[in-house]
């Protein structure tokens, strides 16, 4: 065997292989670190094709689902959450010819056409229940070793904190080969010599899996693809290192020798077989040959069985859609002469409560929608430290960086004795010591915890509040010049013409205890933290009287009685904290009574029980709620997303949007060359598609993309995520209890339906020009839907125009 | 009278927990939660009850009754009742919306009762049956999900190794009445008290045995070396029954030697299993917990490590320091495993100021100040029992002096002294007051420099030597191997699984996210 091997690795994989390989390879989308959790598409890498074909893709390669089930459409049919208008509406539109009957049967049939096996899956099919299944065992160990190799907390299997890392592949190759345990855990005596034989190089190995599986051209990129999608929690994070590489120009992609490890096994279990089992290969072998020859037609084959649950999926989003038409064409539009307050929010969809509840205190109060970063491409690196973390949206690089401007030393000594009386207390020679001197104290803090919760801080947001900030760019002081242009940008960018004596720059951030996933909850556009750096940092650029008069030099003019206050949204609590103690009444008054307003509104999603009480009962509800160490629903985040609307606040100021739109102001007017609108369909819409798929996503197919039951995780290598129990799959996306409430789901899957108030020409343009904007609008990863001045709503979809509601005069 | 009256109280705990348990388990009930806490603060009323009750009437007894009133029963039943409390106001909002809810409050209450039941039992039946009524009621926690192939095969593990325990835990209560014809746990104690102090009584043959099989069961009961798997796989059921689990189940194990210590400290054989198996447990799980990537997978194997030190701690005669490291342990773990939703800041705090690796020099400095300082204490307190405990203590706090700086931070010494004398301080002082508070059995107590001392005193410097060298020197081949072999487990798990599926197979459960086959010969089938 050794010596055809060596004959083998004379040759090398031939470049269509690998570029078949890697074309797999780049079809998985990264996932973010726990402390940075942004929401991610978890299709993102695919949207380059109609999403029904990767959900057929999908559902072949991983019997994995884009879609909701038929139960699922069937009761909301019946419930009548869709349309029968839309239903029929649906039905119309689609290039098959289904009548509504036919629909309505689909939805009682039950069957589901077969899927694509890996060579782990065919064994599985047919082995002993009492044995540990192949996939579990092979994503285990996969999963184990790479948590190892990834972490950076202390040295383990010889990864440790020198310069000479060992590579993905052989690193696991030689822990793989000294390791016994497999062999027993499987019951197949033996099958660990067979890694000793296994090719040091993952191209080698690769090559040697293609020969000895006979892949060709047809099955190989497919089956890649399906390894990966098997241990899609682990590619997902390797996905995330390269994509930081790439960002930071810096290449990580272990994504091919990742699969090369999962390839590994395929080859080894083959092998294993063939020695050990013939009657068994012979089998396997035969089944293997008829997957590979089924596996081209399975594609167009899931991709009609599912045509009929996509015209459901359609018709309840026009259902929604046909709804929120109505309410854009009929409303009626306001009218701002001269605002008395005016607050600029993220577009979070949690803002559009809130900004509601503040609106209606006074008509002369105005809002505006901007992504919450505010365009300042911040990293913040406290001063006591050596730590920095990225401000700003994942798509983008930092280039400003920021620290507080006070030298704080006490601090420094308090966060090295923090740190170091928890490595003593976990060190394996120190923590019985800790436990026999300390451990009782831990009985107090339970009693506190549980019974008188207290605020718990974030170890480094609290660092962050401060007054004064420091700007460099390569460790240079940010020149007056630069502080000016940035900020004329982003003010032009806000579309803020008029200046109010008093302009909040609020950002959010959520406050939860003991949740893994909090930063999740936090401001997606400030890279998962909470957007007080970005706001304080711009509040003090804006207040500046030496920007203040380059920027007059620029030809801006910001009243000098104008005063910038940089606030945070408490998307848990519903409460807006102000950094700044000169506030007018007024405005103290306002943001009481809106927090107030939003906290019942949002009642009936959160504790129902609770509406016949009184608002200060609400509101202390709403902060324990926040402090309980318990809680695994502490606020319900982006659930339920469905639209992202691009237009003036005035067009939409009169509807309930019942918190499930992202706004987004913008007046084509003051637009000149359209720049501001090429921004916000390169940016912000991504950024929304990216949060309503991960929804969607998470909700549709848990088990993939969604993190399963949050009292059965686990937090791996301190930040890199979790497992649900004691291993298994890293897990990404959102846990059940943050899209169910124990009985109902709180998020309908459902795409982004994204309205832009702009010419038609524009945004033919951007769309051309933008190969993400015109794969997202034509490959049906979203609507774009065209508010026109005149009172017409159209749909922009493969170069065209489709009218979908008009305001009959 | 007022005996009866206080009796009855007690017994009214596990009765109220085991009616709630039938109560709550039937339907799916809202508000369960608040009603429950109703009750545990109920059961908390009827403790202070009994034991002012009990405080009162300060004549002792004479006649052997059912309820133990002992001090250490009191405090296990604290213990047991404040884990109680606890768990069900957690459990209250974490728990919400789990589709079968009722069943979680059923056992969770059925495991509590069987606890308090056996931590107040003077009857060795009752005790007996309380000790089934555990592992029967966990079980049913443990497999909470019953979709999930290795929480079944965990469980399933359990359930093998718990019938081992009560099958020798029934076998050594057998035994010891044959020869005393007693069940009564007090009369058997004040019995081998007897023994130990009178030169002229030996202890029979059977009597060591049933030695030797308790010291088996808690072995068992603690989850050490090799029958360790079960604990670190069962982080397959929720949170809080991993904190019931760690902090009120898994301590039993020493709690059955404290109350037999007379018996246990006679019989060396007894003890010199305990104080391998356990000493070597306490080491291997300690490296191994080191080499863990998961929060709370570190959590179990560290529980694994801690039960070995209290039971070595048991099996060198020093029980008031396996007390306080039986509830100190429980208040810390269940607190951890509550807790661990909290990692990803603690992950933070710890990249804040990332560790430095300590010069010779503060080594020199930390082994100094903490030997001083313990010796001095040694010295003050004019201590006469085994040192090995006291190095454990030295060693770990020189490790706190010596690696007191972060790479960017550098430290100054006096917090951290000050730091090392209150640890030291709380240390000698909780000690002390346990020991006032169980049975003075200063004949039982081994002396400095024994056996069995030097042997626990060379694990805990090769605990310490070889964490370091995996720590510090990761490069070393050798260090390499075993970094590789600590990480495997050391494969004793896989063993145990593999025995453990050939002598009684269990079926797992049919896997998730089934894929479709096609079949040529009949039309499609599901996978199993």
């Amino acid at each position: 065997m050794s010596s055809a091997l060596a004959t083998r690795l004379n040759f090398t994989i031939n470049p269509q292989q690998r570029d078949m390989l890697l074309t797999a390879c780049k079809k998985i989308a990264p996932t973010w670190p726990l402390d940075q959790m942004i929401a991610v598409n978890p299709f993102w890498q695919m949207r380059d094709e109609p999403i029904e074909k990767v959900s057929a893709r999908l559902s072949v390669l991983a019997s994995s689902h884009v879609l909701m089930s038929k139960p699922y459409y069937l009761a909301r049919y019946q419930s009548g959450d869709i349309s029968a208008e839309a239903l029929e509406q649906a039905a119309l539109d689609d290039k098959n010819t289904f009548s509504i009957k036919e629909l309505e049967d689909f939805l009682q049939l039950e069957e589901e056409p077969a899927h694509w096996h890996n060579i782990a899956d065919l064994l599985d099919s047919q082995r002993d229940q009492h044995k540990m299944a192949w996939r579990d065992e092979i994503t285990h160990q996969i999963s184990q070793f790479c948590a190892a190799h990834y972490q950076q907390l202390r040295p383990i299997l010889q990864r440790h904190h020198s310069t000479h890392q060992p590579s993905l592949y052989r690193h696991w190759l030689e822990v793989t080969r000294q390791d016994r345990g497999i062999s027993i855990v499987m019951d197949e005596p033996g099958l660990h010599a067979y890694f000793k034989h296994l090719p040091d190089d993952p191209e080698a190995l690769l090559l040697l899996a293609i020969d000895t599986l006979a892949l060709d051209d047809s099955t190989l990129e497919p089956y890649a693809h399906a390894l990966l999608l098997d241990i899609n929690g682990w590619a997902s994070w390797v996905a995330y290192l390269a994509w930081q590489g790439e960002l930071y120009a810096k290449p990580h992609d272990d994504m091919l020798e990742f699969l090369a490890i999962r390839m590994a096994w395929e080859l080894v279990i083959w092998q294993y077989l063939q020695d050990h089992q013939p009657a068994v290969f012979k089998q396997l072998s035969a089944q293997w040959l008829r997957e590979k020859t089924q596996l081209p037609s399975l594609f167009a084959i899931h991709e009609e069985a599912q045509q009929p649950l996509w015209i459901w999926f359609k018709a309840q989003e026009l259902s929604y859609q046909q709804h929120l038409n109505q309410q854009l064409l009929h409303t009626k539009k306001a009218i701002m002469v001269k605002p008395k307050l005016q607050a600029a929010f993220c577009i979070d969809v949690r803002s559009e409560v809130i900004r509601r509840a503040l609106e209606s205190q006074d008509s002369e109060i105005q809002t505006f929608g901007f992504a919450g970063f505010f365009g300042l491409p911040l990293e913040y690196k406290p001063q006591a430290s050596s730590l920095s973390r990225p401000q700003l949206p994942g798509l983008l690089k930092p280039i400003i960086c920021v620290s507080e401007d006070s030298k704080a030393k006490p601090q420094m000594s308090k966060l090295n004795q923090l740190a170091r009386w928890q490595s003593w207390s976990q060190a394996a020679p120190s923590a019985f010591s800790m436990v026999e001197t300390m451990g009782w104290m831990y009985a107090f803090k339970m009693l506190k915890k549980t019974f008188f919760s207290q605020t718990d801080g974030h170890p480094v947001n609290d660092l962050s509040h401060q007054q004064h900030w420091h700007l460099t760019k390569d460790k240079n002081e940010l020149s007056l010049q630069d502080k000016a242009e940035l900020a004329k940008g982003i003010l032009h960018a806000m579309g803020l013409t008029e200046f109010a004596p008093e302009i909040l720059l609020v950002g959010h951030g959520s406050h939860t205890t003991n949740n893994l996933h909090a930063a999740g909850l936090d401001c997606g556009a400030c890279g998962g933290q909470t957007g007080e750096v970005n706001v304080r940092v711009l509040a003090q650029l804006l207040n500046n009287s030496d920007v203040r008069k380059e920027l007059e030099d620029l030809g801006l003019v910001i009243p000098i009685n104008t005063r910038f206050i940089a606030a945070l949204h408490n998307t848990t609590t519903e409460h807006i904290q102000c950094f700044d103690e000169h506030l007018s009444d007024s405005v103290k008054t306002w943001l009481t009574a809106a927090t107030s307003a939003a906290q019942t509104e949002r009642l009936s999603n959160i504790e129902p029980t609770l509406a016949p009480a009184s608002t200060e009962q609400i509101n202390a509800a709403y902060i324990k709620r926040s402090k309980d160490w318990s809680q695994v629903r502490p606020e319900w985040g982006l659930a339920n997303n469905a639209a992202f609307i691009v237009a003036p606040r005035q067009w939409t100021r009169h509807i309930n949007l019942q918190g499930r739109s992202f706004l987004h102001d913008y007046e084509w007017q003051n637009d000149h060359h359209f720049s501001v609108l090429e921004l916000i369909m390169t940016a912000p819409m991504v950024v929304t598609n990216w949060i309503n798929m991960q929804y969607n996503a998470s909700v549709t197919d848990n088990l993939k993309y969604g993190s399963g039951n949050k009292v059965l995780h686990n937090a791996v290598g301190g930040n890199m995520g979790v497992f649900e129990g004691n291993g298994g799959d890293l897990r990404i996306g959102l846990a059940m209890q943050s899209l169910h409430n124990g009985e109902t789901w709180m998020h309908q899957p459902q795409r982004l339906a994204v309205y832009v108030a702009a010419p038609r020409e524009p945004i033919e343009h951007i769309s051309a020009k933008h190969d993400n904007v015109r794969q997202l609008i034509d490959n049906q990863w979203l609507y774009l839907l065209r508010l026109a001045d005149e009172g017409l709503i159209e749909r922009f979809y493969q170069g065209k125009w489709w009218l979908q509601q008009e305001l009959k005069q | 009278m007022s005996m009866w009256l206080s009796s009855i109280l007690l017994v009214c705990i596990p009765l109220l927990l085991a009616t709630a348990a039938w109560w709550f388990g039937r339907t799916r009930t809202k508000n369960a939660g608040k009603s429950l806490l109703h009750v545990a603060l109920a059961m908390l009323m009827l403790f202070v009850g009994a034991l002012i009750i009990q405080g009162l009437s300060a004549q002792p007894l004479a006649e052997p009754r059912y309820i133990s009133y002992a001090n250490l029963n009191m405090l296990m039943l604290g213990l047991v009742l404040f884990m109680a409390v606890i768990l069900i106001a957690f459990s209250r909002n974490y728990m919400a919306g789990q589709a079968r809810i009722n069943l979680y409050w059923r056992w969770l209450l059925n495991t509590l009762a069987a606890v308090s039941l056996v931590v107040i039992s003077n009857h060795l039946l009752m005790f007996w049956l309380g000790w089934l009524g555990i592992s029967l009621a966990l079980h049913q926690l443990l497999t909470y999900y019953p979709e999930r192939p290795r929480a079944a095969l965990a469980a399933h593990k359990k359930f093998l190794l718990a019938r081992i325990a009560e099958a020798s835990l029934l076998i050594a209560i057998v035994m010891l009445y044959q020869q005393h014809h007693t069940f009564f746990i007090s009369d058997l104690v004040t019995h081998f008290n007897q023994v130990a102090l009178d030169e002229q009584w030996q202890l029979s043959l059977a009597e060591q045995i049933a030695a030797v099989l308790i010291a088996l069961t808690a072995l068992i009961k603690c989850a050490q070396l090799p029958v360790h798997g079960w604990l670190i796989q069962v982080v397959e059921a929720p949170t809080p029954v991993s904190a019931l689990l760690h902090a009120g189940v898994i301590n039993l194990g020493g709690f059955l030697l404290i109350l037999f210590a007379p018996l246990f400290m006679q019989v060396p054989a007894a003890q010199w299993l305990v104080l391998i198996v356990a000493g070597l447990s306490t080491v291997i799980c300690a490296l191994v917990m080191s080499t863990r990537i998961s929060i709370k997978v570190r959590l179990a194997w560290s529980t694994s490590a801690q039960m070995g030190l209290m039971l070595v701690e048991c099996a060198l005669g020093l029980f008031e320091l396996a007390l306080l490291h039986l509830i100190a342990h429980s208040a810390y773990k269940a607190h951890a495993f509550l807790n661990s939703g909290n990692a990803v800041y603690e992950h933070l705090q710890r990249c804040l100021a990332p560790a430095k690796v300590p010069l010779f020099s503060d080594w020199l400095m930390g082994i100094g100040v903490a030997a001083v300082s313990v010796v001095g204490v040694l010295l003050w307190l004019d201590y006469q029992g085994p040192w090995s405990m006291w190095l454990l203590l030295a060693l770990a706090l020189a490790m706190l002096i010596a690696q007191r700086h972060s790479q960017s931070i550098q430290a100054s010494l006096l917090p951290f002294i000050a730091l090392t004398l209150v640890l030291l301080f709380a240390y000698s002082a909780i000690k002390y007051i346990l020991s006032g508070l169980l049975p003075s059995e200063t004949h039982l107590a081994l002396t400095p420099f024994s056996l069995a001392d030097v042997w626990i005193m060379l694990l805990f410097a090769a605990l310490f030597y070889l964490s370091c060298l995996l720590r510090f020197q990761p490069n070393r081949p050798a260090i390499q191997r075993l970094s590789v072999f600590l990480f495997a487990g050391l494969y004793l798990d896989e063993w145990l699984t593999r025995l453990t599926l050939k002598v009684w197979p269990v079926r797992l459960p049919i896997r998730v996210n089934v894929k479709v086959m096609d079949l040529p010969s009949s039309t499609s089938a599901k996978e199993f």
